[in-house]
């Protein structure tokens, strides 16, 4: 980003908020996912993970991400805890 | 044998039955045989739309239950010589139809075989009577607005056709403001295209003109001086298969487009 692109950076478009938005129920909706599901699939993994590594439980994090391309992915994110 | 298209879309109120008319219109325009029957049982707008509520003796859930002969029931229109309509009824509610899902289809299946098109007009919804509209349907037309509500339904919409097995499903953007696009406070074309992953047929521009034909009980698909008029032919051709050039900024023909053209011309 040049120096003038981020002194001159608008807000984000009314019309992008509308998209991004749409973007996010949508990856739901198509799952049959509600947030309350993907805390559940959320605290299995973490525990699954768990028995076999330690990890940093609070900063784990599973999501579902759409991209570009039609296809949507679920990362797991998962910190592991420094061993020495 | 012709083909079963249903018109539908998740949320109400986004152009639905003004789609299925004018499509219907304008694809007799061009020489077609169509039937344009109203499934919105309880809700019949069809026939008011079409300027032919006062000939409407039978309906289809006369048809249905016995009462009458196909083709008593079917009305032809008034303007278009190869346009009819098969009116919805509105003693009846949505349930009536779904009971009777198999006698629906085989009065589908006969229209078929005597029209080049028969147009379905769904309810809204995507209960009973979206699912029996979309039951016998070949193809469908997906109708939205730009608006964050109706894409929604819409994608839900779709995720219903595709498992019905319905796959040549083709999307109408309807009541699409160039100006608002333009300022970026409403959605493009291409972020409605984008998000639902689906063909588009074509783009309807807001235009008041829509509520004057309706009052007149006339199909604004008639009108070549009309931008939502020049729409619907356009769509009624791609259905047909031709290719047609999608014109941006339909609308622009507002005050600065007249005064972009004079100072072309000057
Ligand atoms: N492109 C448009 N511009 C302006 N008004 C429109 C447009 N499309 C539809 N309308 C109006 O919106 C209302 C709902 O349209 P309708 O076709 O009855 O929707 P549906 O059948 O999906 O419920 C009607 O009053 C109609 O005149
Ligand atoms: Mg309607």
């Amino acid at each position: 980003m040049g120096i003038l692109d981020f002194l001159f950076k608008k807000e984000d478009k009314n019309s992008t908020i509308a998209k991004e938005r749409l973007q996010f129920v949508l990856t739901f909706d198509r799952l049959s996912i509600n947030p309350a599901l993907q805390e559940k699939i959320r605290e299995e993994i973490i525990q699954v993970i768990g028995k076999y590594m330690e990890i940093d439980e609070e900063a784990a994090n599973v999501f579902v991400e759409s991209t570009e391309s039609d296809l949507s992915h679920l990362i797991v994110n998962i910190p592991l805890k420094r061993k020495r | 044998m012709g083909k079963c298209i249903v018109v539908t879309s998740g949320k109400g109120g986004v152009g639905k039955t003004t789609t299925s008319a004018n499509l219907g219109g304008g694809l007799a325009s061009l020489g077609k045989s169509v039937l344009l029957a109203d499934v919105d049982i309880g809700l019949r707008n069809l026939d008011i739309i079409l300027g032919l509520e006062k000939r409407i003796v039978y309906d289809v859930m006369d048809v249905m239950e016995g009462r009458c002969k196909i083709q008593q029931a079917i009305v032809k229109d008034k303007r278009i010589s190869s346009l009819y309509l098969l009116a919805a009824s509105q003693i009846h509610d949505k349930s009536d139809l779904a009971e009777l899902i198999d006698r629906f289809g085989e009065i589908i299946k006969g229209l078929k075989n005597q029209f080049d098109y028969v147009i379905l007009d769904s309810p809204a919804g995507i209960e009973q009577g979206f699912m029996a509209a979309s039951n016998f349907a070949d193809e469908a037309i997906v109708v939205t607005t730009p608006e964050v509500t109706a894409v929604r339904d819409a994608d839900r919409v779709i995720g219903l056709l595709e498992a019905k097995g319905i796959k040549d499903h083709y999307l109408v953007l309807n009541r699409y403001r160039y100006a608002m696009v333009k300022s970026g406070n409403m959605l493009d074309v291409e972020d409605v295209l984008h998000i639902l992953g689906i063909q588009l047929l074509g783009i309807v521009p807001e235009d008041p003109e829509i509520i004057t034909f309706a009052n007149k009980g006339e199909l604004i698909v008639t009108s070549d001086i009309t931008n939502a008029g020049k729409a619907f032919q356009r769509i009624s051709r791609r259905l047909m298969g031709e290719k047609v050039d999608f014109p941006s900024f339909e609308e622009e023909k507002g005050l600065l487009k007249k005064i972009k053209d004079f100072l072309r011309l000057g």
